[in-house]
C-alpha cells in the first residue's frame, strides 16, 4: 500500500463503531475498558450536535456524516466518510455555504460536494461522551475510544462505542478489538447516524428527479399530462420553503425551471384540457414566471461575479467587488418582495385551485380531439412538429440573420428539449439521450448567445443603477465598460460559432432518428409526414 | 502540497518550535499537514512524544526499502502527522553521497506524499551541507526564524551569498526574527535596522516567551497549553497569516 497513490480522503484515522450488549452493565464496560483493554479515562462532555446536508443530500450520498458540534469547551465541525475521521475542525460558527469553509484540502473537498448548495441543519441530537485514550509510555496518544449516549428530543438515548485509531499504531487497534470483541461488543454495520435519522424520520436519499414517473403509451393523453403537471406542482411545492427563506440560490432555480416546464406543456399540448380552463392558470403560472425573475436574475450575477472578475484585468476584478454590495443589496429586496408573494393568498389559492383540477378524473367522454387519444401519439406527433419547425428555422438562420431569429431558434429547442423530458419514458432511454445530447450542444451555444446580449444590458442597467446610488467610482465604472466591451467581443464569437452547432444538429444520423422516432404515419397526420430531407 | 523548511545555518534560534507551532496552527485550519523531523538530535518527535526511530533509518528510506509514508505517524492532533527523527539521520549526508542526483533525493522521498497533505513542514537540522541542498531543491519557502544579534545576521548574510551562488528560481525566503527580547537595546536596533536592508524580512516577530521553553516539559505545541490570546500564540498565528499569503 505504501507509495500507491491514495484519494485524499484515505489518511484520516479509521474509525470504527460498536454496539454496546444489553446484557453487560455499564459500570462493568468500563471496568473492562479500563482494566483488560487498558484504557484511560478523561474527563466527561456533553455536546449538541447539528448534522448537516444540502438539500440534494450531497455528503450523505458520498458516504458522509457532517457534524457541527457544540460543547462547553469548543465548537467543531466533523466530517466522517468512508470509515475514517475526515476532519475534526475548530470552527467559530455553523457553516452554512462552501464559503464559510477554510481554503484547505478538507475545506475544498467538502466545498466540492456542497456545489452552491447550502449546508441545512437535518437533525439535533444531544450526545453525553465518556472519553478513553490508550497511551503509551511517554503519554502520547495511540487511539481513542469514546462511549457515547446519543438522543434525540430526550427520547431513550442511542448507545455506542466510537473508535478512532491513530496511523502508525496499527498493534493498538488490534489489541482494542480483540478487547472489545471478549466483552461482547460487536462493530455496528454502519456509521450510527443512520440509526438517529431513521428514528427521527430524517430523509437520507435526494428526492427522486421529477421526472421519475411511468407512462404507458396507450395512456389517454389527458391522464398523462395531468400526472407530468402534478410531479411538477410538487417540484414547485417541494422548493418553496428553500425559496421562501432563500436557504440558498437553487430553490429558486428549481422552482422556476418548474413553472417553466408547466408553461410549456400548457401551452404545447393543445386539444387535451378545456382551453377556457386553462387560460386562468396559464395566466398565473406566467405571473410566477415574472415574479420570480428579478431575484433569480440578481441570484445568477452574484453566482458568476468572481467568473466575470477573473476575465478583467486584476485591478478591475478587484473594482467590480463594489458591484457584488449593489447586488446583494438589491437581491435582498426583491427577495423579501418575492417572498412576500408566494407567501400570499394569490399562490396559495393557485397552487389550491391548480392541485383540485390535477385531481380531477378524467371524463368518460371528450369532446376534446386530443384528450383520449394514446398519449404516444400525440406527445410524438408535437415533439416531430417541434423538430421540423428547429431545423427549418435554424436553415433560415445566414450570417446577416438579426439576433430576434436565433432567440425564436433558441425559444423552439427550449420546447423540444421539455417534450424529449416530458415523454421520455415512451421511448428507447439511449435514442432520446443521444438526441436530448445533440439538442443540448445547439442550445448552449443559443443560450450562450442570448446570455451574452443580455448580460450587456444588464451591467449597463447596473452602471445606471449604481450611479443613481452614488455607488459608481470611476474604477467601478472603467471595469463595467471593460467588460461590457469584453462580452460583446464574446457575443461576436459565440455567434460565428452558431453555424457548426447547427450542422452538427441537423445532421442525418439525428434527423433519422427523430423521425424513425416520432414521425407519424401518413395516415395518422398527412400534412406532418413532410420529409425533412 | 507546500513544503516549507524550518531552517537555519545556527542553531538555538526558534526552528523546531517554529515547525511545530506553525504545523499545529495549519492543522487546526483544516490543512493536513506533516512535519518531517530531520534533525537527528528529534526535538520534534520529542515534543509529540514520537519515538524517534525510523525502520530501516536513513538507508532504508534512501534505497526504498522503506518508503516514507511507513514511516509516517498520528500526532495526538487532528489533521497533523509526524515522520520521526532517526539517529541515522546524523549520517544522512554520507548516504546521500551515494545516490544519483545526491541532491534531489529528499524531493524525490516526499512526492508520494503531495496527494495526501496541504503542507510539508521540514524541520531541518542547523548547518550547510547537502542534506540543506536537498531541502533547498524540495521546500516551496524556507522559513528563516532570525534572533536580532549580530552573529545571526551574520548566518543569515551567509545564506545570502550561498544563494548567490547557488540561485535557487523557485525557493521563497522568508526570514522573520525570532525570541525577540524588546528589553535588549542590540535586539531593538537591529529590528530597526535590519528590515530596511533585507526588506524580505517578515513584519510578525516572535517574542521570548517561557512558554515555549514549557513546550519541553509539556511536550506539546503552544496552542494546546496557552490561551488564545497569550502574545505567543498570537504571535505565531500572526506568522502564520503572513506566511499563507506569500505563498
Amino acid at each position: 500500500m505504501s507509495g500507491a497513490k491514495r484519494g485524499p480522503n484515505q489518511r484520516g484515522p479509521q474509525v470504527l463503531f460498536y454496539a454496546v450488549p444489553a446484557r453487560i452493565r455499564l459500570k462493568e464496560l468500563v471496568c473492562r475498558l479500563v482494566g483488560a483493554c487498558g484504557l484511560h479515562e478523561l474527563p466527561a462532555q456533553r455536546r449538541h450536535c447539528t448534522y448537516l446536508d444540502t438539500f440534494d443530500r450531497a455528503i450523505l450520498q458520498t458516504d458522509g456524516v457532517l457534524i457541527y458540534l457544540e460543547s462547553e469547551q469548543d465548537k467543531h465541525l466533523l466530517w466522517r466518510g468512508q470509515g475514517r475521521l475526515q476532519a475534526s475542525l475548530p470552527i467559530e460558527s455553523q457553516p452554512r455555504m462552501a464559503d464559510d469553509l477554510p481554503p484547505s484540502r478538507v475545506g475544498r473537498e467538502l466545498a466540492k460536494r456542497m456545489g452552491i448548495r447550502a449546508l441545512l441543519p437535518l437533525l439535533q441530537t444531544r450526545q453525553s461522551l465518556r472519553r478513553f485514550v490508550k497511551l503509551d509510555d511517554e503519554d502520547k496518544t495511540l487511539l481513542r475510544l469514546d462511549l457515547i449516549d446519543e438522543s434525540v428530543d430526550h427520547k431513550r438515548p442511542h448507545r455506542y462505542l466510537a473508535v478512532e485509531s491513530m496511523i502508525g499504531y496499527p498493534k493498538a487497534l488490534k489489541d482494542l478489538r480483540d478487547g472489545l470483541a471478549r466483552c461482547g461488543c460487536r462493530p455496528l454495520p454502519r456509521d450510527p447516524s443512520h440509526d438517529l435519522f431513521t428514528d427521527a424520520d430524517v430523509a437520507t436519499q435526494p428526492a427522486p428527479p421529477w421526472n421519475d414517473y411511468q407512462l404507458l403509451p396507450g395512456e389517454r393523453a389527458d391522464v398523462a399530462a395531468r400526472l407530468i403537471l402534478g410531479k411538477l406542482r410538487q417540484e414547485m411545492q417541494r422548493n418553496l420553503d428553500g425559496t421562501l427563506k432563500d436557504l440558498d440560490s437553487e430553490f429558486l432555480h428549481d422552482f422556476r425551471v418548474s413553472v417553466r416546464r408547466t408553461r410549456s406543456l400548457l401551452g404545447q399540448i393543445k386539444g387535451v384540457f378545456p382551453q377556457r380552463r386553462l387560460q386562468r392558470f396559464s395566466e398565473a403560472f406566467a405571473w410566477l414566471g415574472s415574479i420570480t425573475g428579478p431575484t433569480r436574475d440578481l441570484d445568477v450575477y452574484l453566482l458568476t461575479l468572481p467568473d466575470y472578475q477573473a476575465r478583467l484585468p486584476s485591478q478591475q476584478g478587484e473594482a467590480l467587488g463594489a458591484l457584488r454590495d449593489y447586488l446583494v443589496q438589491h437581491q435582498k429586496s426583491e427577495q423579501r418582495a418575492l417572498a412576500k408573494l408566494l407567501g400570499g393568498a394569490r399562490y396559495k389559492k393557485l397552487m389550491d385551485d391548480w392541485g383540485v383540477f390535477l385531481a380531477e378524473p378524467p371524463p368518460l367522454r371528450s369532446h376534446l380531439p386530443n384528450a383520449a387519444l394514446p398519449v404516444v401519439e400525440v406527445a410524438g406527433r408535437r415533439i416531430w412538429k417541434l423538430f421540423r419547425r428547429v431545423i427549418r428555422e435554424g436553415r433560415a438562420i445566414s450570417a446577416q440573420s438579426p439576433p430576434e431569429d436565433l432567440h425564436e431558434l433558441r425559444k423552439s429547442c427550449k420546447k423540444l428539449r421539455y417534450l424529449l423530458e416530458f415523454f421520455k419514458g415512451l421511448y428507447p432511454e439511449a435514442d432520446i439521450k443521444l438526441l436530448v445530447a445533440e439538442l443540448k450542444q445547439l442550445q448552449d451555444n443559443l443560450g450562450d448567445y442570448q446570455d451574452l446580449a443580455v448580460q450587456q444590458a444588464s451591467f449597463e442597467g447596473f452602471r445606471g443603477g449604481m450611479e443613481k446610488e452614488a455607488m459608481l467610482t470611476e474604477r467601478v465604472d472603467a471595469a463595467l465598460v471593460h467588460l461590457v466591451e469584453l462580452l460583446a467581443e464574446r457575443e461576436a464569437e459565440v455567434r460565428k460559432e452558431f453555424d457548426e452547432h447547427f450542422r452538427r444538429f441537423e445532421a442525418k444520423p439525428v434527423r433519422r432518428l427523430f423521425a424513425s422516432l416520432f414521425k407519424p404515419s401518413k395516415a395518422d397526420s398527412p400534412e406532418d409526414a413532410q420529409q425533412v430531407e | 502540497m507546500k513544503i516549507l523548511a524550518s531552517y537555519n545555518i545556527k542553531g538555538g534560534v526558534g526552528k523546531t518550535a517554529t515547525a511545530v507551532n506553525l504545523a499545529w496552527l495549519a492543522s487546526r485550519e483544516g490543512y493536513r499537514t506533516v512535519i518531517w523531523d530531520l534533525d537527528p538530535q528529534g526535538a520534534a518527535s520529542f515534543y509529540f512524544r514520537i519515538r524517534p526511530k525510523v525502520k530501516g533509518g536513513a538507508k532504508g528510506l534512501l534505497t526504498g526499502d522503506r518508503p516514507l509514508d511507513e514511516a509516517v505517524r498520528a500526532t495526538d492532533y487532528m489533521g497533523l502527522d509526524l515522520i520521526p527523527a532517526d539517529f541515522s539521520y546524523r549520517n544522512l549526508d554520507v548516504a546521500l553521497q551515494d545516490a544519483r542526483k545526491p541532491a534531489k533525493q529528499l524531493l524525490r522521498l516526499m512526492k508520494p506524499l503531495a496527494d495526501e497533505y496541504d503542507f510539508l513542514i521540514l524541520d531541518a537540522s542547523p548547518n550547510i551541507s547537502l542534506v540543506s541542498e536537498n531541502i533547498f531543491n524540495a521546500a516551496d519557502a524556507l522559513l528563516l526564524p532570525l534572533i536580532p544579534t549580530t552573529l545571526s545576521v551574520r548566518t543569515y548574510r551567509q545564506l545570502l551569498s550561498f544563494f548567490e551562488k547557488h540561485p535557487q528560481k523557485r525557493l521563497l525566503l522568508l526570514p522573520f526574527f525570532s525570541m525577540v527580547d524588546r528589553r535588549r537595546g542590540m535586539h531593538r536596533e537591529l529590528m530597526d535596522e535590519l528590515p530596511r536592508k533585507y526588506p524580505e524580512i517578515l513584519s510578525t516577530a516572535i517574542p521570548y516567551a517561557s512558554q515555549v521553553e514549557a513546550m519541553g516539559s509539556r511536550r506539546q505545541p503552544v496552542g494546546v497549553f496557552s490561551s488564545a490570546n497569550h502574545p505567543i500564540v498570537q504571535a505565531y498565528r500572526s506568522l502564520w497569516n503572513e506566511i499563507l499569503n506569500k505563498l
